[in-house]
């Protein structure tokens, strides 16, 4: 069969998009070689699909019994060229667009921006001052064809091979789209890198691969935001985000996630941290049907040291369940992790983390705190932590506290005038400031008034 | 067949259809799964070689209002056949249900109090089942023999304490075990509307030993548990505690470990549905000392209801440079030192942990005494 016929035959049409399902060998090599891959590729392809297939889905966390891999397009054509100009994009997508404030973002404060619709990049652009300096910025397909040789060198090797587990190997064989970032030796963006992703079908599989790497003395900041409308039927979005931290680079890695009620959202996130370099991970989980997300931080250098600030917000039917993992492979590295969470409706937000102190990491740190808010009747929440000590030159903490907005908190602010409803807001807002403080502050306001307006719908 | 038989072939069929034990063990500082612990490898494959004497077993001592029966004598009757038949899915938990012959039935009548010790003369696997009355307050003390001279031909010793608490009762449980070679002991209690229990555990691995305790705390009730683990040079102790609530109980869950081998500390807080109202602490604190030792925590909670205080906390790390250098500077040795400073990590737990004995016998006088021997 031709791979014409195969992307024919085996896909239906929406509205002018082309669909990829049934998930098999020969989908795909259509795939790759449509995308016109090269052979490394396609066989890193192949050997992720074998290895999807041979691992069960994982029962030890969230019940994925709702996820429907079968009904899934697992690749999504979008009916947009790729376009040089925000302006040039199709009317609909561009007010769109403009309702995130993406253009201005892109004007004021941003180094870099891309977008993602459906499976591809049609969209992005970076400043020319830093493509002189040698940034690399652009989508993973066309990084591939770029530049082969950095893309096969960090390309789920060490960082995330597909053995991973089951959807670190679904995404190494159906992976379409995301972003390669390059910031060579002692550059400094200075302004943050942006990406967007967009997805806008009943149901479909958004693969992105993501690819960051810092080197030596380095630093850069990307940020990425993330939604779709509601459908009826449910989604997957299973991307991968690998980073590689130099000596003495630093990195900030900030997600905003608000997918539709619907998706589950499976993402694998894992940086590696050589000496004295520095992993910021901060995620805002409002969205989604069911979220797996475990920031992973190997600090694999002497003096390492990784950040992770989580904010989730889990609503009438979601779960969502986050935590760090992060693994002290050298001497004197240390790790800070906060997270704080709040369930509503019939919500369930679960903080799973997992704290390893390899032997010979000596005077090692790690410090992790979690605080938890339910604030219906039905909400529930969980916290499990595990801190695994190989060496006993370690110091390690975990924290955690969990419990009801407090009475007198309501009546000393109802007493200076507020109302319940803005006293009750007012004080989620202040539970997750410590971790919204992190949000550049054009995303934080906004996403304080989701906040606040979700924390009113749950109240009335 | 006695009901006796009956009951431990019936532990024991459903020990046996249960899949292989899966040991977890830590390797070159990896956490492994080991496929079975071989019981054959320590002579006491289930139920060859795990004869139990018919001789020997406690000695129970006390005043106030008791009553002690021999347990044999006592599973005709229902309430106590309901006790003993608690059957769960945990493996260890059913060798210890199915492998006892001497246990006794406390029972402390209504209104009466009492204080108890029980100490076991030789090193058995046990049962003892704690019935305490409405509105009574009961005091015990559970001793096993000193882990440092353990009986040869007992390798295994699976046993397990079981207490009731009535509503409106006091209940005030210290126990200490462990340090057989292969030692598992098992708590569990149900605490009744407004009754109280405060439980001080002292356990010391021997090469394997697991502790697991499980807690149902009632309406209004409160629980006040310390759990102490010695885990001792080249030993693997794994401790769990369950806590579940109802409305308006509290519960203070202490775990403390010092860890020269390999330790497991885990501690799971449930909150279910309904449970008003409910104050949870649970903690976790690991000293490790040594070059060795290895320690994995884990303090979970798990809930499910709004109006609740629940908080948890977990400390790893080990002795500090600086008090060392500080005590030794005072003219303290080295062991001394130690010894010092893992007493004052222990001090909350003073009732049970007999610091001096334990601490120098067990812990100390094996690692330290092995360390200053290289020296030499």
């Amino acid at each position: 069969m031709k791979e014409k016929d195969i992307l024919d035959g085996e896909a239906s049409r929406l509205e002018g998009m082309t669909e990829l399902k049934h998930l098999n060998e020969e989908v795909v090599t259509s795939l790759s070689r449509e995308k016109g891959e090269p052979d490394w590729m396609l066989k890193k392809r192949l050997y992720s699909l074998s290895v999807f297939e041979s691992k069960p889905i994982p029962t030890w966390g969230v019940d994925l019994s709702g996820l429907k891999l079968d009904d899934l397009a697992y690749y999504v054509k979008p009916d947009v060229e790729k376009v040089d100009s925000l302006s040039d994009l199709p009317a609909d997508l561009k007010k769109t667009f403009d309702a995130l404030g993406i253009p201005e973002a892109e004007r004021n404060f941003l180094a870099g921006n891309g977008i993602m619709y459906q499976s591809e990049v049609i969209y992005e652009r970076m400043k020319d001052r830093l493509a002189k300096q040698g940034v690399i910025f652009m989508s993973m397909d066309e990084a591939v064809k770029k530049h082969p040789d950095l893309v096969q060198k960090y390309f789920m090797t060490r960082c995330v091979p597909p053995t991973y587990h089951k959807f670190a190997a679904l995404n190494g064989a159906i992976w379409s789209g995301g972003t390669f970032l390059y910031v060579p030796k002692g550059v400094k963006v200075s302004m943050p890198v942006q990406v967007y992703y967009l997805v806008d079908h009943p149901s479909m599989g958004q693969f992105e691969h993501t690819v960051i790497v810092a080197e030596d003395d380095a630093s850069v900041e990307y940020i990425e935001g993330c939604s779709a409308p509601m459908y009826v039927k449910g989604g997957l979005h299973a991307g991968i985000m690998e980073i590689f931290v130099g000596k003495r680079a630093r990195v900030r890695v900030t997600t905003i996630q608000n997918w539709s009620k619907n998706i589950y959202n499976l993402v694998t996130k894992r940086a590696i941290v050589e000496e004295e370099g520095k992993m910021e991970w901060v995620e805002a989980s409002l969205g989604s049907k069911v979220t797996m997300l475990y920031p992973a931080s190997v600090l694999a250098g002497r003096g390492a040291r990784a950040e992770h600030f989580y904010v989730s917000m889990a609503g009438d039917g979601q779960v969502l369940d986050t935590g760090a993992k992060i693994v002290h492979a050298a001497p004197d590295t240390s790790a800070y992790v906060l997270s704080r969470s709040i369930s509503k409706g019939s919500g369930r937000a679960i903080y799973r983390g997992q704290v390893r102190v390899n032997p010979g990491a000596t005077g090692c740190s790690s410090s992790v705190k979690c605080d938890s808010l339910l604030i219906s009747d039905e909400s529930s929440t969980a916290t499990f932590p595990t801190e695994e000590v190989y060496e006993p030159d370690a110091d390690v903490s975990h924290e955690a506290t969990a419990g009801r907005i407090a009475e007198e908190q309501l009546f000393y602010l109802m007493s200076r005038g507020f109302s319940e409803e803005e006293a009750r807001g007012l004080i989620v807002r202040g539970f997750m400031e410590p971790v919204t403080k992190k949000i550049p502050l054009e995303y934080a306001v906004e996403f304080n008034k989701i906040v606040e307006a979700e924390v009113k719908n749950g109240v009335a | 067949m006695s009901e006796y038989e009956a009951f431990r072939l019936m532990a024991e069929s459903r020990y046996r259809s249960l899949s292989p034990l899966k040991w977890k063990e830590m390797k070159d500082g990896r956490l492994i799964y080991r496929e079975e612990l071989k019981y054959s490898d320590f002579a006491m494959d289930f139920p060859e070689g795990f004869e139990i004497p018919d001789e020997g077993g406690f000695e129970v001592k006390g005043e106030g209002g008791f009553e002690a029966t021999p347990l044999l004598s006592k599973v005709h009757d229902d309430w106590v056949a309901r006790q003993l038949q608690r059957l769960s899915e945990d493996k260890v938990e059913l060798l210890s249900l199915a492998g006892w012959k001497h246990g006794y039935l406390i029972e402390v009548k209504s209104g009466e109090t009492a204080t108890l010790k029980i100490s076991l003369v030789d090193r058995l696997p046990f049962r003892l089942v704690f019935r305490v009355r409405k509105g009574a307050s009961l005091s015990a003390t559970v001793v096993t023999p000193s882990g440092a001279q353990h009986e040869e031909n007992v390798k295994l010793l699976a046993s397990r304490i079981d207490v009731t608490c009535e509503p409106g009762s006091n209940v005030d449980i210290a126990y200490k075990a462990g340090s057989s070679p292969v030692e598992f002991i098992g708590f569990s209690a149900d605490l009744g509307i407004s009754s109280s229990l405060k439980l001080d555990a002292l356990h010391v691995a021997g090469s394997y030993g697991r502790h697991f305790g499980d807690v149902n705390v009632g309406q209004g009730a409160r629980l006040s548990a310390r759990v102490a683990e010695l885990i001792p040079k080249s030993s693997f102790g794994d401790s769990m505690f369950n806590v579940r609530h109802a409305s308006q109980s509290e519960s203070e869950v202490e775990m403390r470990a010092a860890v020269l081998g390999k330790g497991v500390i885990r501690g799971l807080t449930s909150i279910p549905k309904g449970a008003v109202g409910s104050n949870a602490n649970l903690q976790e604190r690991v000293i490790m000392v040594g070059e060795e030792a290895k320690a994995i925590t884990s303090p979970s909670l798990d809930i499910y209801e709004k109006e609740v205080q629940a908080r948890h906390g977990s400390w790893s790390g080990r002795i500090g440079d600086r008090e060392l250098f500080y005590l030794e500077s005072r003219g303290l040795s080295e062991k001394e030192a130690i010894s010092l400073l893992i007493r004052g990590f222990f001090s909350p737990f003073e009732r049970i942990v007999p610091l001096e004995e334990v601490l120098e016998g067990i812990v100390l006088g094996r690692d330290l005494g092995e360390r200053s021997e290289d020296k030499t």
